[in-house]
């Protein structure tokens, strides 16, 4: 199933101050399709996934505008209860730290099987056989030991293994992996990673894969969103995000990685640090801190223009270009 | 160049608690590791959560004194000094960690915080204020800020901060503990140039801590690869990057994200032949005495075991 | 850790600490100035009535031997015989202990149907009437002090409304009242207890997580966070039972009731020292004997704890 993000505006109201956390993000993960949303910690990255979610408490948080398209439905326009129905039955969520994801005085097949319970109405025995065949899908065999084991008798990848073992419980359409692999070390980033893109050929689903590392992002998508100070600034398939990418915010971040063969020379940096969502800067948001910031960046926020196939970005260079 | 730190098997058990404790129950977070660092170089070492580099770190710093082997500083056994003669030394290595937010005491102000330690190794007390804006101003952190409380900067910012008040011992060596892991990607950046800058600048030698392959690649000279409490793999940094040897370390490059498309041909890379007479996995009877560090090259090692009845 | 092996460990670990407490109860009271046997004997007595004394305390031998001997009798729990009124101090608290245990889990038992259900509806609809309810309870259950409370509930169900009887310790009504009065400060502890337990849990990841699932909120607060958040609860819950055991005096005193604290308010009065020792060391085995449960209890409730 399709999800679309069309024009989400958001803020958080505290007492004394209003934070724009997000400015109108648009987004589209097709069925089937791995969407990168690539940003540093503040961007609203994390508060895009969770408004999808349906999660974010309301106070503070407050939608002003936009939709959230499910398979035709706009679930912004739903009431709770339907929206919960939703929840873990059509979209379901994987977390970072596993270990504080899960609940710690639950056993693992009771985490997996209530939700079964609840949304597909089983009964204890088929839920438990159902959990099994998830179990073994996400590479925990043995699954009966597992089901009876509370989540500090398991090592970190077997958590996490266990923590998408709830997500996809009751196939759902839309997968949201929220920075997966980042409490991981690498051995173990990759067999998940590989994991979730094995999951994804078998269920179909469409994932929104968020991440502050574009090196994982670039292993795993399809497509990859770049999300700076609350608005998408950037969208294209990989390879050419990777190959040429437009923004310099895009540009910058790719450039600003350590690797071997930058070896002896300086890294490209970025000046400054990511704007908090209460004091966003006029004009382009990111024009404090781009090295090619013109005037008109300082008073007009560019527009998302197409500058290649599928590819758009919101920056005032793309104008001179053509 | 010469070598200013040389450690010889550093052995680090952790015995358990309690009253019924055996000393040969105990976890061996380091096991046998010998390497040197020369004076003005950086030495990487790279390997996953639980493999003992933190352990190293503390043990080098006597935080955590070794259980055996030798800490020479200049020629000096630091595991053999009495706490008073150490104590210099001490200062001669600082060590700066992950967390940037823990570091700092949120009730000081950053004036504060630094003033400690310079009031400790008796600094003039007239020139403090001088020294503690010299140093902000030496780690990129506006020297007038310097009343501020840490909640009042940002991580990247709080990290130079921990820079500097480490720089304040004026240390020949600084050790880094993933120095940039809790980090932004824009700010890891900044803080990377910042240290290779102070490294040039303060004549400094470091030991850089991380899991990332990458990033150790890129800053350092030499590298060793930790696995399981041992030095698996040692050497100069082209010579690992381009020869890579013992499994494990091959292993790790496989592992690291943003090279390759993830297919499944990756892991079938042939793996490369242990050195003649040894082997990578223990022989089904072996003994601690059995692994060693064979050289492959003059800069290039390998961690394996001798074979049996060679 | 098997739960077995824990339950060992721990009973272990029980009787080290009831050895330790009964040995430093036996030095403390040695070393306290004066000669018991001079106390009891009065000002004036001779040399060998004197005499006769420290020979029935057992205080003319030497140190070492006094202590042999009082750790064959604790082993064979044989707590010595009561000076004042020559029964063995065994049989006294045997006799008293009954009421002061019924009082205690009476107490107890109030106070947890008043707290967690209170602490916990507290949390979950914070600044909602029920927390308002929840805050006033709480300050008031510290404010007031359980004697001041006692001779209110008298005056008020006894004397003006002659609802329970004023005296007497035969029947539960009598109970009820000193329960109120032991219960109701303790209650507030344990509330506010549980709901600071209760927030921390439901701001916790793991309750994130449940609402991804598409849980209730009943599910959410009642299956999820409820049971961690009882685990600090359930402990403090048993140090609060064993200061009422050893708290009881005042309420004891209060309606008149022979439980032990009267027992052993009046040994401390007449200078009975097997009393006075045997007593201390009977509610010291008692509140270690709480901890244990509590422990037990505890690793139940949470498996991480058996590992360590």
């Amino acid at each position: 199933m399709e999800l679309a993000v069309r024009n989400l505006d958001l803020s958080f109201i505290q007492t004394t101050s209003e934070g724009h956390a997000l400015r109108g993000i648009n987004l589209t993960v097709k069925e089937g399709e791995i969407h990168a949303l690539v940003g540093e910690s503040g961007s609203g990255k994390s508060v895009t996934s969770t408004a999808i979610m349906g999660l974010l408490p309301s106070p503070p948080a407050r939608i002003n505008s936009g939709e959230i398209i499910l398979g035709g439905t706009d679930i912004l326009s739903l009431d709770e209860k339907e929206r919960r129905t939703i929840r873990g039955q059509k979209i379901a969520m994987v977390f970072q730290e596993p270990s504080k994801y899960l609940n710690p005085t639950l056993k693992i097949g009771e985490q997996i099987t209530e939700v079964l319970k609840l949304h597909l109405g089983m009964d204890k025995e088929q839920a438990e056989n159902r959990a099994l065949e998830i179990l073994d899908m996400v590479g925990l065999g043995g699954g009966k030991r597992i089901l009876k084991s509370y989540p500090h008798e398991l090592s970190g990848g077997m958590k996490q293994r266990a923590m998408i073992a709830i997500a996809i419980s009751c196939n759902p359409s839309f997968l949201i992996a929220d920075e997966p692999t980042t409490a991981l070390d690498v051995t173990l980033q990759l067999q998940i990673l590989k994991l979730i893109l094995n999951l994804r050929e078998k269920l179909s689903m469409g994932i929104l894969f968020i991440s502050h590392d574009l090196r994982v992002v670039h292993d795993i998508s399809d497509r990859v969103s770049v999300i700076y100070a609350g608005k998408i600034v950037e969208t294209a398939p990989k390879t050419d995000l990777y190959s040429q990418p437009v923004h310099p915010y895009s540009n910058l971040l790719l450039q600003s990685i350590p690797d071997a063969d930058k070896r002896g020379s300086r890294l490209i940096t970025i000046a400054g640090k990511v704007p908090d969502a209460e004091n966003i800067p006029p004009g382009c948001a990111f024009h404090p801190r781009c090295p090619y910031a013109m005037d008109i960046c300082r008073e007009k926020d560019p527009e998302m223009k197409p500058c290649g196939e599928n590819h758009l970005a919101a920056c005032h260079l793309t104008d001179n270009r053509n | 160049m010469k070598e200013l730190l040389q450690l010889n098997n550093i052995t680090k058990i952790f015995s358990g608690h309690g009253l019924l404790r055996s000393k040969h129950s105990g976890h061996r977070a380091v096991n046998d590791v010998s390497f040197h660092i020369n004076k003005g170089s950086v030495f990487g070492l790279v390997g996953e959560s639980g493999c003992g580099k933190t352990t190293l770190a503390r043990s080098i710093m006597m935080l955590d004194p070794p259980s055996s082997g030798e800490i020479l500083f200049e020629g000096t056994d630091l595991a053999g000094l009495s706490s008073k003669k150490l104590l210099p030394y001490r200062l001669r290595m600082q060590i700066v960690f992950q967390d940037p937010h823990s570091a700092l005491n949120p009730k000081m102000s950053i004036y504060n915080s630094m003033k400690e330690g310079l009031v400790n190794i008796k600094y003039p007390a007239n020139r403090i204020k001088e020294r503690i804006q010299e140093l902000l101003d030496l780690v990129g952190i506006t020297p007038a800020h310097m009343n501020r409380f840490p909640h009042e900067f940002s991580g990247g910012q709080k990290q130079r901060i921990v820079i500097a008040r480490a720089l304040s011992m004026e240390p020949e060596v600084l050790i880094l503990d993933e120095p940039v892991s809790s980090l932004d990607v824009s700010i890891q950046a900044q803080i990377i140039n910042l240290l290779m800058d102070l490294k040039e600048k303060l004549d400094l030698t470091y030991l850089f801590i991380s899991h990332d392959l990458n990033l150790v690649a890129y800053l350092s000279d030499r590298i060793g690869v930790m696995y399981k409490g041992r030095i698996i793999e040692l050497g100069d940094t082209e010579s690992i990057m381009d020869t890579p040897r013992h499994p494990y370390t091959l292993k790790l490059f496989s592992s690291a994200p943003g090279h390759m498309e993830i297919k499944e041909e990756t892991e079938q890379k042939d793996s490369p032949n242990p050195p003649a007479g040894y082997s990578f996995v223990p022989p089904a009877v072996s003994e601690e005495s059995d692994f060693s560090l064979v050289s492959i090259s003059d800069s290039h090692m390998v961690g394996c075991y001798k074979n049996i009845g060679d | 850790m098997n739960l077995l092996l824990f339950v060992l460990k721990r009973f272990l670990r029980l009787l080290l600490t009831i050895l330790i407490i009964s040995t430093i109860i036996f030095f403390v009271i040695r070393v306290i100035p004066g000669d018991p046997a001079l106390v009891v004997a009065g000002i004036d007595a001779s040399d060998e009535e004197i005499q006769a004394i420290r020979a029935k305390l057992g205080t003319d031998a030497p140190v070492t031997v006094q202590y042999a001997r009082w750790m064959r009798d604790l082993v064979r729990l044989d707590l010595g015989t009561s000076l004042t009124s020559g029964q063995s101090v065994k049989a006294l608290i045997r006799q008293r202990f009954p009421l002061t245990f019924t009082l205690a889990v009476l107490g107890i038992i109030l106070g947890v149907i008043i707290a967690i259900p209170l602490g916990v509806l507290s949390a979950v609809h914070r600044w909602s009437l029920w927390d308002y309810l929840g805050m006033v309870y709480s300050q008031a259950g510290m404010a007031i002090p359980s004697f001041w409370l006692g001779i209110i509930l008298l005056l008020l169900f006894s004397v003006k409304f002659p609802i329970f009887p004023l005296f007497g310790s035969d029947s539960l009504k009598n109970l009820v009242l000193p329960a109120i009065a032991l219960g109701f400060a303790r209650a507030a502890v344990i509330l506010r207890l549980t709901r600071a337990s209760m927030v921390d849990e439901l701001s916790k990841e793991y309750i994130i997580t449940a609402r991804a699932k598409g849980l209730t909120e009943k599910m959410i607060n009642y299956k999820h966070a409820l049971k961690n958040a009882l685990i600090p609860v359930v402990t403090v819950t048993g140090i609060q039972f064993g200061y009422m055991l050893g708290g009881a005096i005042i309420i004891e005193q209060v309606f008149s009731l022979p439980g032990l604290g009267r027992l052993f308010l009046y040994a401390i009065y007449q200078r009975d020292f097997p009393l006075i020792q045997g007593g201390v060391v009977f509610i010291a085995v008692i509140f270690s004997l709480t901890n244990f449960i509590v422990d037990i209890f505890y690793s139940v409730l949470n498996p991480k704890i058996r590992i360590s």
